[in-house]
């Protein structure tokens, strides 16, 4: 299991459905992550959620921590930390 | 596919029949906008209603925070098919409170950048305390910033970075502060400053509260000497090659954690010495979720005052980039067991090198290469990098000190000018500048001002390859 920690630079959300999120700690230095979903109505509603707290922590200027396979740009976890 | 961008000026999110359906304005204003929206037709997939939810969130987001949004559409409809928050070229790191740490990242900086706040009425410059391209830091941001909405840019002499959305709000100042996140990946090279919440006494085991807790600015300034010591100065170990920008900062101050053994991350140490407890160091941090490879223990002892360091103990079971020591196979570890870290007061004198001295010791290792102090003869050390003994003092200073990696390093020959001690058996390696006194050894004893003082060669090129080894893993 990997982590990528830093700020969400940039997010698009597709009506694929996907979103892709580019985390790092300045503009020009991020990985991209992503977030789908096509299962059932709770693991939508979970990426609905990844999605949710992405975009509020964009706009809130707060760091995140997105877990996911070592092999894999998936996002399958977030954390927030207290500040 | 057309794209729409600017700011979110409208929403209203309604139900026709069944069908719930937001209209979104987008433009530079109020009165130059688009209308477009998002329906969420009847016997939609559960992922499209999701998505479209997400996306109808990022939009509310915006609105509220002021940020430019760039909408998908086809060309011939004004329905939304995605939506994108692009990025600026600087990013504030954290809330914008005031008396707290603030920082913004970007590349290129200029030297000479200020950071910009304007709001409605007011245009408020803060000359920052640290600058590096990539990396802007004020230690404490003034209350001269108005609360509220602002933007805030960076500004230099011909150059002007984006203006950002930002809150500013006037407290309370974070716990924990992430200052720069480092590189984006598991387990970036990272450096803590904790503000020390107990001091264990020289004997007996007793804790006491540490001062430092009471003293949240004295606490910022020593972070700011810290990292302008270790980022700015003559030596560029920590930034050459522009590796500071893979390296993660953060900053812990708690000052509701009681005094208790747990929380004593400094043990006075006789005469007038403090030492970290460096068994505590991971647990304490754990608390926080921060795995540090070198932690600087600030405190505000008034009685031991004297900044001391211990090595870093490299976790052997983990990866590791070999070397060689005058034919001895050796490891740089990737990870550590045990963080290196320093003891340093916060009423430190700030003329002087002592952050960049103490990481010179802490992000050293008790196993595969020990950075000593040079102002001491004698070496204890099972494998000191810089310091070697002849048998007696009046034996010749052999011309090569050390090979290292197949190349090898000349001795210093006038211990950078001050002169050898009579008696003294030590010797040390070429210095970078033979000028002035080694970072390692007296730098007070420089001819001028001790923060041009620089290391050896021979440590230059041990520590710049350790610190590739650990920053690049």
């Amino acid at each position: 299991m990997a982590t990528t920690t830093g700020l969400v630079q940039q997010l698009a959300v597709f009506s694929g459905p996907t979103a892709c999120a580019w985390i790092g700690p300045s503009p020009t230095n991020t990985e991209l992550l992503v977030v789908t979903s096509t299962g059932s109505a709770t693991d939508v509603a979970f990426a609905g959620g990844l999605v949710d707290m992405l975009s509020s922590a964009m706009m809130h200027r707060r760091e995140v921590v997105a877990f996911h396979g070592d092999s894999s740009s998936q996002i399958t976890s977030l954390r927030i930390d207290p500040a | 596919m057309a794209t729409t961008s600017g700011l979110v000026q409208r929403l209203w999110w309604f139900s026709i029949g069944q069908a719930p359906l937001a209209c979104v304005w987008v433009g530079a204003s109020p009165s130059s906008a688009e209308l477009f929206f998002l329906q969420i037709p009847t016997g939609a997939s559960a992922a499209d209603v999701a998505f479209k939810r997400a996306m109808l969130d990022v939009l509310v987001e915006a609105q509220m925070t002021g940020y430019r949004v760039e909408v998908g559409h086809r060309d011939d409809s004004a329905e939304v098919t995605s939506v994108t928050v692009p990025s600026f070229d600087i990013c504030p790191v954290g809330m914008a409170i005031h008396d707290d740490f603030y920082a913004i990242s970007g590349a290129g900086i200029p030297a000479d950048a200020e950071i910009v706040f304007e709001s409605a009425s007011l245009v408020v410059t803060v000359v920052p305390d640290l600058v590096r391209p990539h990396l802007v830091l004020v230690d404490r941001l003034p209350a001269a910033v108005p609360t509220g909405r602002s933007s805030v840019r960076l500004e230099a002499a011909g150059w002007s970075s984006d203006a950002v959305p930002v809150e500013v709000s006037s407290g309370p100042a974070t716990t924990v502060r992430t200052l720069y996140s480092g590189a984006p990946k598991t387990r970036p090279y990272a450096v803590a400053f904790v503000a020390n919440p107990a001091i264990e006494a020289e004997t007996g085991g007793g804790v006491s509260a540490d001062p430092v807790l009471t003293d949240r600015a004295g606490f910022h300034d020593a972070v700011r000497y810290s990292l302008v010591n270790l980022l700015t100065q003559t030596e560029d170990l920590l930034r050459q090659n522009g590796i500071d920008r893979h390296i993660r900062l953060v900053s812990v101050f708690n000052a509701t954690l009681p005094a208790q053994t747990a929380n004593a991350l400094a043990h006075e140490w006789p005469p007038n010495l403090m030492e970290t407890r460096r068994d505590r160091l991971n647990p304490f941090l754990g608390r926080f979720n921060i795995q540090a490879d070198y932690v600087s223990v600030l405190h505000a002892s008034t009685t031991h005052t004297r900044a001391t360091a211990w090595f870093t103990t490299d976790d052997a079971t983990q990866a590791g980039t070999a070397f060689t020591y005058d034919g001895a196979n050796r490891i740089h570890g990737h990870f550590p067991q045990v963080p290196g870290s320093s003891a340093i007061p916060i009423s430190v004198d700030q003329t002087g090198l002592t952050a960049l001295h103490e990481f010179g010791h802490a992000g050293s290792d008790f196993n595969n290469g020990q950075v000593v102090d040079l102002y001491v003869d004698g070496v204890v050390a099972a494998f000191p990098v810089n310091k070697k003994d002849r048998a007696q003092s009046t034996d010749p200073i052999p011309a090569q000190f050390a090979n290292y990696n197949g190349t090898g390093y000349a001795s210093d020959q006038n211990r950078d000018g001050i002169g050898y001690d009579p008696g003294a058996t030590s010797y040390h390696p070429e210095l970078v500048d033979p000028t002035r006194p080694n970072l390692m050894d007296n730098y007070w004893a420089a001819f001028d001002d001790p923060l041009r003082c620089r290391l050896d060669r021979l440590t230059k090129a041990w520590y710049s390859d350790r610190l590739r080894a650990k920053i690049f893993r």
